[in-house]
């Protein structure tokens, strides 16, 4: 697996920290497991879940992510979406849902030519199409040129970024969202069109 | 063992203590017991309680009380959720803001 940087801070810190933060999940494991969300991998300093749509039958598998710790935490975890069969990251297209947030009033208003009343995605993709979640807490957020004004070091000791926020986020903006699994088949088709319908966030 | 089934055994309870128990709160994956809460105060004193113990530093307006899948709300009393002694009040984060990063790839 290639680490999303160089490691520059102490390796035995966030190998440390790295670690704890897997115990923490553990002491957890049952909360996480009934969520349908699966520990797939753990060797520092990346670590891979697997979440399952338990509320759905027969049982999807929706998506994995690689999150990885290099650099934990003079810098936060990157999160990489991945194809959990063969370890590669995907695309947005080849993941089948959306990461729905509440619109916030910023929101609102920068995408104020858009309807928000669903809430918005924040699993976004920019230009090579890898998608990263928008949301504080994340490598790739803090890396993004428009959140320069929200530094990590700012929010690094308030929960953002820890294991359990990020595999909350991913859980409650999407897999919570989960109503029903969509067949159609649209005349002329043979194959039967699967999709996820998802509710509102509230 | 864990510490929640450390304390499921109950401990004794004594004269004039009869409102007094321990519960368990979940913050950022992490548990955190406060012992002896006053059954009559508002959940929110003590989860305020467990933040501080925890050392976590936002305000209790920054999260959200989830117990068995559910958001509860943190202004009732503690005796009127009737807690099992395992219970487990999650404590999470409030959404912090995103989805504003579109704006630089438009």
């Amino acid at each position: 697996v290639e680490q999303v940087s160089r490691q520059y801070a102490d390796p035995s810190v966030s190998q440390a920290k790295f670690e704890k933060e897997l115990e923490s999940f553990f002491e957890q494991y049952y909360h996480w497991q009934k969520k349908g969300v699966f520990l797939i991998k753990d060797e520092f300093p990346v670590c891979e879940f697997l979440f399952l749509t338990p509320q759905l039958f027969p049982l999807a598998g929706v998506f994995a992510v690689r999150i990885d710790f290099t650099n934990y935490d003079a810098e936060p975890p990157s999160v990489k979406f991945i194809n959990p069969y063969t370890g590669k990251l995907i695309k947005r297209p080849e993941i089948p849902f959306q990461f729905r947030q509440k619109a916030s009033l910023e929101v609102i208003a920068l995408r104020s030519n858009q309807d928000t009343s669903n809430g918005v995605d924040i699993c976004i993709a920019i230009a090579d199409e890898y998608p990263f979640i928008c949301h504080p807490g994340i490598k790739e957020y803090h890396d993004h040129p428009f959140h320069t004004g929200n530094s990590w070091l700012r929010l690094r000791t308030e929960g953002e970024g820890r294991l359990y926020r990020i595999l909350q986020l991913l859980h409650s903006h999407s897999i919570a969202l989960v109503e029903s699994l969509h067949a159609s088949k649209p005349r002329g088709h043979n194959q039967v069109h699967l999709q996820i319908v998802q509710k509102k966030p509230s | 063992m864990s510490k929640a089934e450390k304390i499921s055994g109950g401990e004794k309870e004594h004269p004039g203590q009869q409102n007094l128990r321990s519960l368990i709160f979940i913050i950022n994956g992490e548990e955190e017991i406060v012992e002896k809460v006053n059954t009559k105060q508002p959940l929110k004193v003590v989860a305020e309680k467990a933040l501080t113990e925890s050392g976590n530093t936002k305000s209790i307006s920054d999260y959200q009380a989830v117990y068995n899948d559910k958001e509860i709300t943190l202004d009732k009393k503690v005796e009127d959720y009737d807690f099992p002694a395992t219970a487990k009040i999650f404590l999470n984060l409030n959404t912090a803001g995103g989805g504003t990063g579109f704006k630089a790839i438009c």
